[in-house]
């Protein structure tokens, strides 16, 4: 086989252009529909499962998948299929259209959808390497590498468990405002778990990256290991706290959980519209001390969680949720924006063609104070410092959250106690409150890449902030 | 259609129309693969899915899915266990020669696996229930699905409601493993599945709650059932309560057993875990982990359970085994690589979420023997306690310990009274499970695993 044909059967070209669209006018108008949104995509997939100081499994992946969204009178309709051809696509559009007409007649709420301007765009997102220009022994050695260090790190680690994976993508997404969006992408994720083992006694660390962009990201992921196995040695040494209320510090990265979690979730428009959400009605209302500030939004460049436009076309923003302790704005997507007569927001997210566009989070930041870290050990005096976290979950209409730091330490007289450390910590509390009890925050900040979970929808995104200060929060 | 074919029900086979589609393309790749020496062994994997739903906002539908996807997954073994892996959805011969191709490719960069002996050759099944379809749920259309949603779609009507969404979802499926050793399996299965998130409001208070399930079996599945889980949850959560830190006796429901007592003693049996000491279960063979009155079997051989096959993902037949008895933990959860790499035969725990998985280790239902008394009876004796509902949270499975947010109840004087609120439970979970004082006898069927309440002796837990 010669290289060419090689790289046309691995081709993630469309055999849609934009004139392509235009036979789903004259389809929407037959079915009276008042918008649609059709979703093209061809991915390939390849990465690395190494474990064991193996491979246990390499894989490269072809997907290809379309989907059209159907709308009438606030009733949708869902049909999607494998393939990229025209003719599936315009089957599953009729489908979709019969579907969208059935719940039109099934629900008394009737909106539109907030109307956009005609647009025709390519987006490539730049890639300095190639993702797929890179062979997969190359990718190996990298993964190879990483674990040995970590490994090598002390006789104490035991085990390393990474997961490489190399995205090459290439979407198109039409709706029926004309609007036009071809994307072409790589990106890159990587994760590392790192386990220490002592006298029977086993901790695990985390650490992971994503992001989009060609090949040249690998450099953001060495050294990834050989952190986590540090962490999880020190982790060896580690207590379990013991339960009640206490004052605190949040590290930067556990902050960004908790605007996230906590309050970012109860931002979404779409809870807010079915009562399933503490904000609402709260726009306009002081929430936070004055000087906290939260914002959100796909426009922030660089980042895991940014984009150029939204799953429906929406061109993305940066959004002020929360101005000088003010709450600012909810988050939207076409269908909120329609149904509270504001600007879309450019978060209408899905993931993956195969999933329907949802309100969704993508940058979200607590914002600096004026404060050095020594200033707030000062302050707290005596209480903990909670660092990194490993998940949380909330539920927005009551504002409960919970998050699990990665560690905690014990601070004493204004002093960190490294011999005192802590495992599995949690703290627990209610949005609201919790945001009346931040009493400062540092000057400097630090981002971390996740992704976040909504309706079994995953989307990647980034949170972050800056060492924040809490009074009388719940752990255990 | 291959002449050692096994199939699960060929009526229902022949229902589905694109099944012919599906079989004629994997057994085109295992014409192709079984032609190439290259390879040492294959297995590949074909999943047809054709699904309906429709989503719910208080009085209204206003999303309806319909949709049928398409997915192969090849796993190719070479030379000294070496392993790679393609998925695609297309049924086109120009893809599969491509998938191939890559295949011949990623294996020359696999490293040797000397603990790789061979894939599962064919075995005689060791019991009859295979996974069920339900000719009435793929029947069933859009118009039946609103039919169905009717008492979720009443909900609003309700005393103190607020708001609710939710979902039911219908789907068949069919699924065709074959592998180079003469495996080949074909399986149809149906599901119905809704769920419903309400939230109730008095006085400015909101109380959440939540009931979801999924069945095969259509006469299984009551959304009256769902609501009023939910509904009692939110009710209950109307008030809540601060409780002092301190030592309370907990009442597990039988969703918080299965998840923090159930679930979490098969990850940590999970033999790969135990191997690559991951789990804190991994010197515990044949010891007790429990209070005696524990007794936890896998049990695959459930009629209508959505989990129930006599073979498992790799073809390995399945059955009834112990793996809890008397609060002794009786054997590790094995697939057939880790069994053979120690040895051992697998206990037919192979399970693989989707065509491009690995193949991973999963018992097929849990079921805890029950006591004799009463929910209500375990609660009796209680004078201050907390009743766990559930949580967000998850216990660590390398530590074996657990520290999180419990979401339930006040126990107060044999009880159940208002909702808890920011109350988290710190434990070794091996102590916690030698805490168990009693079990109850109300069963419950918790996704696939059919377990009761427990109730623990005193535990320390964070409060105000």
């Amino acid at each position: 086989m010669t290289e060419t044909e090689k790289i046309n059967k691995d081709s993630l070209d469309i055999s849609l252009d934009y004139d392509s669209f235009s036979c789903f006018h004259d389809l929407a108008k037959k079915h009276e529909l008042e918008y649609f949104l059709i979703r093209v995509s061809r991915s390939r997939s390849q990465g690395i499962i190494y474990e064991e100081k193996k491979t246990s499994d390499i894989f490269d992946d072809i997907t290809e998948q379309y989907s059209v969204l159907t709308f009438k009178a606030g009733g949708y309709g869902f049909s999607y299929g494998f393939g990229n051809e025209l003719e599936s696509i315009k089957r599953s559009f009729e489908k979709s259209a019969k579907l969208a007409n059935w719940t039109s007649k099934n629900t008394a709420i009737k909106f539109k959808i907030h109307e956009l301007s005609p647009i025709k765009e390519h987006v490539i997102i730049p890639s300095q390497k190639k993702i797929m220009d890179y062979d997969i022994g190359e990718k190996i050695e990298f993964v190879k590498g990483e674990a040995k260090s970590a490994y090598e790190s002390d006789t104490r680690i035991k085990n390393v468990s990474s997961v490489l994976n190399c995205e090459s993508g290439h979407s198109i997404t039409y709706n029926s405002f004309d609007r036009f969006i071809e994307r072409s992408m790589d990106s890159l994720s990587y994760n590392s778990n790192v386990f220490a083992n002592e006298n029977s006694l086993i901790r695990s660390c985390h650490r992971r990256f994503s992001n989009r962009g060609g090949y040249e990201l690998i450099d953001n992921c060495r050294g990834l290991s050989l952190e986590a196995s540090k962490d999880a040695i020190e982790l060896l040494s580690a207590k379990m706290i013991t339960p009640g209320k206490t004052n605190l510090i949040i590290d930067p990265l556990l902050g960004g959980t908790f605007v996230h979690e906590a309050f970012g979730h109860a931002c979404e428009a779409d809870g807010i519209l079915n009562n399933d959400s503490i904000l609402e009605g709260k726009l306009g209302t002081v929430i936070a001390p004055e000087f906290v500030n939260i914002t959100d939004g796909g426009a922030v460049p660089g980042l895991n969680g940014s984009y150029e436009y939204d799953s429906e076309t929406v061109k993305s923003t940066n959004t002020y949720l929360v101005k000088n302790g003010v709450l600012n704005s909810y988050i939207h997507s076409l269908e909120t924006a329609g149904r509270m007569g504001v600007e879309p927001t450019g978060n209408g997210r899905a993931d993956g063609t195969f999933k329907h566009p949802l309100v969704r989070m993508s940058n979200t930041f607590l914002e600096p104070g004026d404060r050095t870290v020594e200033e707030l050990l000062e302050e707290l005096k005596n209480g903990y410092l909670f660092i990194n976290w490993k998940y949380g979950y909330t539920n927005p209409a009551d504002g409960m959250f919970m998050f699990k730091a990665e560690k905690a330490y014990k601070v004493e007289n204004g002093q960190i106690l490294k011999d005192q450390i802590f495992t599995e910590s949690a703290l627990t509390g209610n949005t609201l409150d919790v945001l009346q009890k931040i009493v400062a925050l540092s000057k400097n900040t630090k981002t971390s890449v996740g992704t976040c979970g909504k309706n079994g929808q995953s989307v990647p995104v980034t949170d972050g902030g800056p060492y924040t200060l809490i009074k009388n929060m719940v752990v255990g | 259609m291959k002449k050692n074919m096994i199939i699960s029900d060929l009526e229902s086979l022949k229902s589905i129309k694109e099944s012919d589609d599906l079989i004629e393309t994997v057994d085109y790749c295992d014409g192709i693969l079984s032609g190439i020496n290259t390879f040492k062994g294959y297995e590949i994997l074909g999943l047809f899915s054709d699904r309906i739903a429709i989503r719910f906002e208080n009085k209204h539908i206003n999303h309806a899915n319909n949709a049928g996807d398409l997915a192969i997954g090849i796993r190719f073994i070479g030379e000294m266990g070496k392993t790679a892996s393609v998925k695609f959805n297309s049924i086109d011969k120009r893809t599969i020669q491509r998938n191939i191709e890559k295949g011949l490719e990623l294996i020359q960069y696999s490293s040797e696996d000397p603990y790789f002996k061979d894939l599962p050759k064919p075995m005689p099944q060791k019991h009859d229930v295979w996974p069920y379809f339900d000719k009435k749920i793929a029947a069933l259309d859009i118009e039946n699905l609103k039919d169905l949603s009717e008492s979720f779609l009443n909900v609003p009507d309700r005393k103190y409601f607020y708001s609710s969404e939710g979902s039911i979802r219908l789907g068949q499926y069919f699924t065709y493993l074959v592998n180079s050793n003469g495996i080949s399996i074909a399986e149809t299965t149906t599901s119905v599945s809704g769920g419903i998130s309400l939230n109730l409001e008095s006085d400015g208070v909101i109380g959440s709650g939540y009931g979801a399930d999924g069945f095969s079996r259509l006469s299984d599945f009551s959304p009256d059932k769902l609501i009023e889980e939910a509904y009692t949850t939110a009710f209950r959560m109307l008030k809540r309560r601060k409780v002092e830190s301190g030592s309370y006796e907990l009442v597990f429901s039988p969703e918080m057993a299965s998840e923090l007592v159930v679930n979490t003693i098969a990850s940590g049996a999970i033999f790969k875990n135990v191997y690559l000491k991951k789990s804190f279960l991994a010197e515990m063979e044949k010891k007790r982990i429990a209070n005696p009155m524990l007794n936890i079997k896998n049990c695959p051989n459930i009629p209508f359970n959505n989990s129930s096959s006599p073979f498992d993902s790799e073809g390995v037949p399945t059955f009834e085994f112990d793996l809890v008895k008397d609060g002794v933990l009786e054997t590790f959860l094995y697939n057939h690589y880790w069994a053979s790499r120690v040895g051992k035969t697998s206990n037919g725990c192979a399970y693989k979420r989707g065509v491009a998985s690995k193949t991973t280790t999963n018992p097929q239902s849990l079921v805890v023997k029950p006591g004799d008394q009463t929910e209500e009876e375990l609660i009796s004796g209680i004078k201050k306690g907390i009743y766990c509902d559930g949580t967000g949270d998850s216990p660590t499975i390398t530590s074996g310990q657990f520290s999180g947010v419990i979401m339930g109840y006040y126990i107060e004087n044999g009880e159940i009274c208002e909702g808890i609120e920011d109350v988290v439970l710190g434990t070794k979970l091996i102590d916690l499970y030698n805490r168990i004082e009693a079990i109850g006898s109300n069963s419950k069927k918790v996704g696939s695993n059919v377990i009761p309440s427990i109730k623990f002796g005193k535990t320390q837990i964070g409060g105000q």
